[in-house]
Parts: C-alpha cells; structure tokens; sequence
C-alpha cells in the first residue's frame, strides 16, 4: 500500500486525547479490595440452592449434550456459556457449585472492567471507583452472577470491547490501537457466540463508534481512511465469524451436523423458533416497564419447613436502576453540550439496546435489560463524578435525588418517606446557598448511601439466604395484581 | 463536517437495530409461512430422537435436583411448543465447508492486521482531535 503522507504544511498531531490519571498505590490498593469483595459476593454460598434454578434445566441440558454426546439439544442461542459450563462441571464436578463457577467468574471479573472502562471514558479514578462500587452494589448483575444461565456472560463481553472502544481512542500508538481491534473482535465474537441477537447491538454499537473515531479523528485523507476501515472491519468481522463457527465445533464432533449449511438453516431456526413463542408468558413485562423495574420475579422461591423463605430474586438494586435514567438525560445534555464522544456513548448504547427490543413480538423477561443496566451504571458513575466536582447545573442534583425519594418513600412509608426526603433537600438547599460544590457532595453522598443501605437490605433475596415470611413480603414494594409485580 | 458524521453513523446505527428485528422477522414469517410442523409430530417424525433414553447427564447425576431432569418431558412440554423444534433432517454439506469458511475468516482477520498496520499513520491524526470530542 502506498498512501499519501501528510506534507509538512498539514497539521500534525501524535498527541494523545488525554490520560487516564496515573495509578497510585491507594488506588492499587482499593481496585484489590473491590475485586476481593466482589468475588466474596459473587462466590459465597454459591451452591445454595441446590436446586436447578429456572433455565439452568437448559443450559444443563446442553452442558450435559456437549460432555458426553448425547442428547442431541438445540437452543434458540448458541453454545459458547453453555461449553464453559459444561467445562466446569467436567474439572470441578457434577453439583450447583460447579455448574455456576463460570458465571460468579465473569460476574466479578465486571466489576474491574467496568472500573477500568469508567477510568478510560471520563479520565478519573473518582469515576471509576464509583463504577465499580456501583457495579459491585447492582443486585441484578450479582443475582445473574450467582446462577448457571447465560446472560451475565454477554454483558461480560461487552464490556471487554467497550473497554477496549476507549483504549483505542486513547491511543495513537499503532501496535496499541491494532491490539484493541484485535481484542475487540475476540469479545464481540465470543458475545455473539453466547447470546447472538443482543450482541449484534453491541457490535454494531463498537464498530460504528470505530469508525466515528477513526473518522472524526483523523486528517480527511479518504484513501487511508477508507484502508483502515476495511481493515479494521475485516479483523473485528473475521474474528467474529471464527469465534461464532468455532463455539459450534462440538455440533461437527458428535456428528449431529455435517457442513456449513446446518449452521445456516440454524440462523431460520432460530428466527421460526423465536416466532413461535407467545406474546406472553409467565413474569414477562413490555420494554417501556424495564426502567422502571415493575415485572422483576423470582428465578426460584422454596419455603422451608421452618415458615422461612429462600429467594433467588431476578432484580436489581432500585436506588441504583431508577437512578439510570435521570443519569442517561445528563450524560446526553453533556454529550450535547461539550460534543463529546465519552458523554454520548452511555445514551447511544442504552437507547440501542432498548430500540432494539421494540419490535420484538415474542414474550420478554426483565433479564434482558441486563445490557442496558450495565451501560447504565457507567452513565451514573460519571454523572456522580460530575456532581462530585460541583460540575453540574442546578437542576441536575434534584433530578439525581428524585428516584432516591421514591426509595425512600418504600423503605420508610409515605408519611416518614415524605419527611427525610423534605429534610435531605432543605438541607441541600442551605448548603448549596453557600457553596455549590458541598451541595454537589452531599447529593453523591446521599445517593451512596443509599446505594449501600438497599444492596444490604436485599442481598438476602439475590443471594437465597433465608428470610423470614414478614421480612420477605416487606422487600417486595409491588404486589400486584397487574404488571408492577415483584413476586 | 464531524457533526455530520456522527449524525450520520448514529442514524445508520439506530436503523440497523431496528432492521435487524423488522427485517428478520418478515422473512421468518414468509419462510415458516409453508414448512411449520406442530412440535409433537415433527419430533415424533424424527427417528434421531430416541426420547426414552433422553436423560440429561449432567443434571440426573445431582442427587439434589429435586426437580425434573427429564430431557423428553421438554420436547413434549406445550408450553414448550415451537421453542425446541425438531431439527431438519436434512444434512448441509460436508465437514470440509466448516473448515473452509474458519480458514476464509482467519484469513480475512490476519489480511486486515496487516493492512491496518500499511495504511497507518500518526501523522495522521490532526489538532481537532486534542478538543473535538474530549471527556
């Protein structure tokens, strides 16, 4: 190739956009204390319940058909999570224990990713450390963590390539950037391996951000441009396609497909299977009640002979999801305000996923706004850190507060609810009134707290320790009957 | 100029999501339209299937799964219907296009690792960069 180079009269810039700010020890130090306590979270009591747990009968079902060839099982996604269960099930063993090892692992390996994600997109330890926290603290990843299903999977992979998105652009070093596309191409293969439609989106979402940096970044000489993209394309796509082929390797071992063509006609199986399924089913909710959290259910309830409960609750953490969306508007009024790239991604991804959904007419399970949730604790993490900063404009600390209100007003009942909810925004008045970056701490303080105070209170629920029947049915703030139901 | 290809890209990003579904699902509309068989039938129909040895391996040896391991009593679960059909008798092709399309894909990752690292250059990144699209 021979492309033309710029001349000596045309800007030249091999500066960096910026730096992530350097690692000091106290950072090292807390980074290991994250991960060390969110590998406590995701691996205690792993095993309990014994039971197999919602679809962990199918994922089961195909572990056991990729470990001794037999039965011959097709799934509507395909088979990357269900051979790393397997995998496990074959080194440490055949009970619940083992069969989750892979999913806790991916559960926690997301929090240093998010970390590390946040630190790259705002260039902050104090975002990143709040991303992680976050991450540790949302119940819905953590319950996705704890059980033999694929979903936390995906949303682990994606946030490889998120990372890996920002790594890119933060670079200018050749190896480096090729590295990236490089890694990027793995986890969107290995996302697409593992729950297919969903992980379009993110490679979508990835590429497409490629090309923006590539394009909005670079001097407009269309020749190299255009290189660099079928480049790039042709690494991210082949690696995507090898990874997607491979994961149904063991179909061709055990004989139960013969060519290529069986994995075509499995593309228009799937999409017929897809069609066939009701538009409703048992604890499915419509799209617009995700953000909300109205449908969460649970994945597996069992009374005891003692009159206590064990619950393994598919719901997040509410002062963590209903602040998702007050943080999305302000990541997109700041992705407007300062054009920037990092700001817009949050918004862009979450609406992608989410309008990705609206046309679907089969039955849908709040599970699937795991991607959203994810992309969502990111947009929180920076906002938080914005408002840390006293960077934020009035309106946006009481628009962060109000779903904390609502949290509130569940734990304490309307009448006391009402009554700290006045007293924390009185107090926030005054001390806005004299300095504006104090009001902006006390928010993130406040908020935090709040964090803190619901991931304990409901940990019992994700995590299936028993609980009494007055306990259990006083975490459940939607009793139906209707769609806002937690039960 | 900048804005415009972004405005461009997010646009193109937004139809594809939705492309993906709309699209998709017209053609599996017109495709099941004709070869719909009711589950029970089809399995039934498929010798493949041999449903009373159909125990999960994996799940009948744990002694503490209470619940049911049974392979065939999903394949003939209504509630299941349609979900876990019966796959086509049919064989497509021979092991050596599986290889085929790997080696294809391999190569067209390895074709543009090293065209990237041709076509690249520092010198070509510009000023805008340093307070275009900044955190």
């Amino acid at each position: 190739l021979q492309l033309k180079q710029p001349s000596a009269t045309e800007p030249v810039n091999t500066t960096a956009l910026g730096e992530a700010p350097s690692w000091s020890t106290s950072e090292v130090i807390l980074f290991l204390i994250l991960i060390a306590l969110t590998a406590v979270t995701r691996f205690r009591r792993l095993g309990s319940p014994a039971f197999v747990i919602f679809d962990e009968r199918l994922v089961l079902m195909q572990a056991g058909a990729y470990l001794r060839g037999w039965p011959f099982f097709l799934s509507l996604h395909p088979p990357l999570a269900k051979l790393l269960v397997a995998l496990s099930c074959d080194l440490f063993g055949d009970h619940a224990y083992a069969r989750r090892i892979p999913s806790a692992l991916f559960g926690t390996i997301l929090v240093p990713l998010n970390y590390l994600l946040a630190r790259r997109m705002f260039l902050s330890s104090l975002a990143a450390t709040l991303a992680g926290v976050l991450t540790l603290c949302e119940g819905f990843l953590l319950v996705n963590s704890r059980i033999a299903m694929i979903n936390i999977f995906g949303v682990t992979f994606a946030a490889i390539a998120y990372l890996n998105l920002f790594r890119f652009r933060l670079t200018t070093r050749m190896r480096a950037r090729r590295r990236a596309i490089l890694i990027i191409g793995i986890a969107l293969g290995c996302a697409i391996a593992t729950k297919a439609v969903i992980s379009e989106v993110t490679a979508t979402l990835v590429i497409s951000y490629l090309v923006i940096i590539l394009y909005t970044e670079t001097v407009p000489d269309r020749r190299a441009l255009l290189w660099q993209t079928a480049a790039m394309l042709a690494m991210v796509g082949g690696l995507m396609v090898s990874i997607y082929v491979a994961a149904f390797l063991p179909y061709y071992h055990y004989g139960w497909w013969s060519g290529i063509g069986d994995l075509i006609s499995y593309q228009h199986w799937v999409l017929t299977g897809n069609l066939a399924l009701p538009h409703e089913g048992p604890y499915s909710s419509p799209v617009w009640s995700w953000p909300l959290m109205l449908r969460a259910f649970p994945y597996f309830s069992y009374l005891k002979q003692d009159g206590r409960t064990l619950t393994v609750w598919c719901g997040g953490n509410p002062a963590i999801w209903w602040e998702i969306p007050p943080a999305l508007l302000i990541c997109g009024f700041h992705a407007i305000k300062q054009r920037s790239l990092s700001w817009s991604f949050p918004p862009v991804a979450y609406s992608a996923y989410m309008l990705m959904w609206i046309p679907v007419r089969r039955y849908l399970l709040i599970y699937d706004f795991l991607s959203m949730s994810a992309i969502g604790i990111i947009a929180i993490a920076g906002v938080l850190t914005m408002c840390w900063n006293g960077e934020l404009n009035l309106w946006e600390p009481l628009l962060l507060l109000t779903p904390q209100i609502a949290v509130l007003i569940f734990i304490l009942r309307l009448t006391l609810g009402l009554a700290a909810a006045a007293a924390i925004i009185a107090l926030w008045a005054l001390i806005a009134r004299r300095k504006n970056l104090e009001a902006g701490r006390f928010i993130c303080a406040c908020i935090l707290a709040s964090v803190g105070f619901t991931f304990i209170y409901f940990y019992p629920l994700w995590s299936s320790m028993p609980l009494s029947k007055a306990a259990y049915l006083e975490r459940m703030w939607f009793k139906g009957p209707g769609l806002a139901n937690w039960m | 100029m900048k804005r415009r290809w972004i405005a461009a890209f997010l646009v193109a990003l937004m139809t594809v999501c939705a492309l993906d579904q709309i699209v998709g699902q017209s053609v599996a509309q017109i495709a099941t339209r004709h070869d719909r068989v009711p589950i029970k039938q089809a399995v039934a129909q498929d010798r493949r299937f041999n449903l009373p040895q159909m125990k999960n391996p994996v799940a009948s040896s744990a002694k503490s799964a209470a619940l049911s391991n049974d392979a065939a009593e999903l394949y003939y679960d209504d509630t299941w219907q349609g979900y876990v059909g019966a796959w086509p008798p049919n064989r497509h092709g021979s092991l050596w296009s599986v290889l085929l399309t790997l080696g294809l894909s391999l190569t067209m990752t390895i074709a543009g690792y090293w065209i990237f690292g041709r076509a690249y250059s520092e010198r070509l990144l510009h000023d805008g960069r340093q307070n275009s699209l900044d955190p």
